[in-house]
């Protein structure tokens, strides 16, 4: 690539137009703060209620498995980042410092679940993936797992 | 259960869910659904989710429960009122060959 494409490449590069960060203890009752804010920092752009609703589910699960999966009984803090681009979209972060995930894709097929307690069906991830335009999990054993999803806005 | 309201009519249970349905709540209300079937063993089970503002994968969790629990006492099950999202999420699992997703 020469120079002058060089430059059109970065001229055309989506920019960052807002960010929030949000840090929650694992709690239940914050599944659906964690939503709500998520959705009410995505409707800036204005978005169809329909697709707003997508993100909302698909950060009510990340979230839900950080509570159930990650710090277990134990209590732990979420960490969420969501950012909004030029081009509409908002790509969220939600990490966890709790068990970790030993093997991701396996983790990422539908119905594969280790929760015994309650009834998971091990289809979050599934609904993450169907909900938004990507998802992509990062974990370590012992240290936690980050879940990065983005969605465009028409 | 706010949220919840459970009736009775004719040996059906009708369960209207008026709230949104994820981990948090979705284990009070397994819960109160569960009291009220034992208690009453209706011969139909109705879940309706017209009034239901949201679910996640723990609302398909609770509907699985419920259809799962009432195959095994010999009730019959039917969900209403699913929206296009809650029905994507049932198609997922598979639900929609199971259940006939009414209304
Ligand atoms: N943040 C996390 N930390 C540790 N393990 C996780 C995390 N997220 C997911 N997992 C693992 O991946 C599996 C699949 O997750 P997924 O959300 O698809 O299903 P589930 O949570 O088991 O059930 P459901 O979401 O349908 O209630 C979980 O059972 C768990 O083993
Ligand atoms: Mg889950």
């Amino acid at each position: 690539m020469n120079q002058t494409e060089k430059k059109v490449k970065r001229k055309t590069k989506k920019a960052l137009i807002n960010e929030i960060k949000i840090t929650l203890n694992s709690d239940s009752a914050n599944e659906s703060l964690a939503r709500t804010c998520i959705a009410a920092f995505a409707s800036q752009l204005d978005p169809c209620i329909d697709q707003l609703a997508d993100l909302r589910c698909a950060v009510s699960e990340a979230v839900t498995n950080c509570i159930v999966h990650a710090y277990k009984e134990k209590k732990g803090k979420i960490y969420i980042n969501a950012r909004m681009y030029s081009d509409r979209t908002v790509s969220v972060r939600i990490t966890d410092k709790g068990c970790g995930i030993p093997d991701v894709e396996r983790a990422m097929q539908p119905l594969f679940t280790t929760g015994s307690t309650e009834e998971r069906c091990g289809m979050g991830f599934s609904v993450m993936e169907s909900f938004t335009d990507g998802v992509s999990v990062s974990s370590a054993v012992g240290k936690g797992t980050s879940v990065f999803m983005t969605k465009k806005f028409e | 259960m706010d949220g919840l309201s459970i009736e009775f009519e004719n040996g059906q249970m009708t369960v209207f869910v008026n709230c949104e349905i994820d981990h948090h709540t979705a284990s009070r209300a397994r819960e109160e659904i569960d009291g009220e079937f034992f208690a009453n063993m209706p011969h139909r089970l109705v879940i309706d989710l017209t009034n239901m503002r949201f679910m996640d994968s723990s609302g398909l969790g609770l509907i699985m429960g419920r259809y799962s629990r009432c195959l095994a006492s010999g009730c019959e099950f039917a969900l209403y009122g699913a929206d296009e999202r809650a029905k994507c999420i049932l198609r997922m699992a598979g639900m929609d060959k199971i259940l006939n997703l009414k209304g």
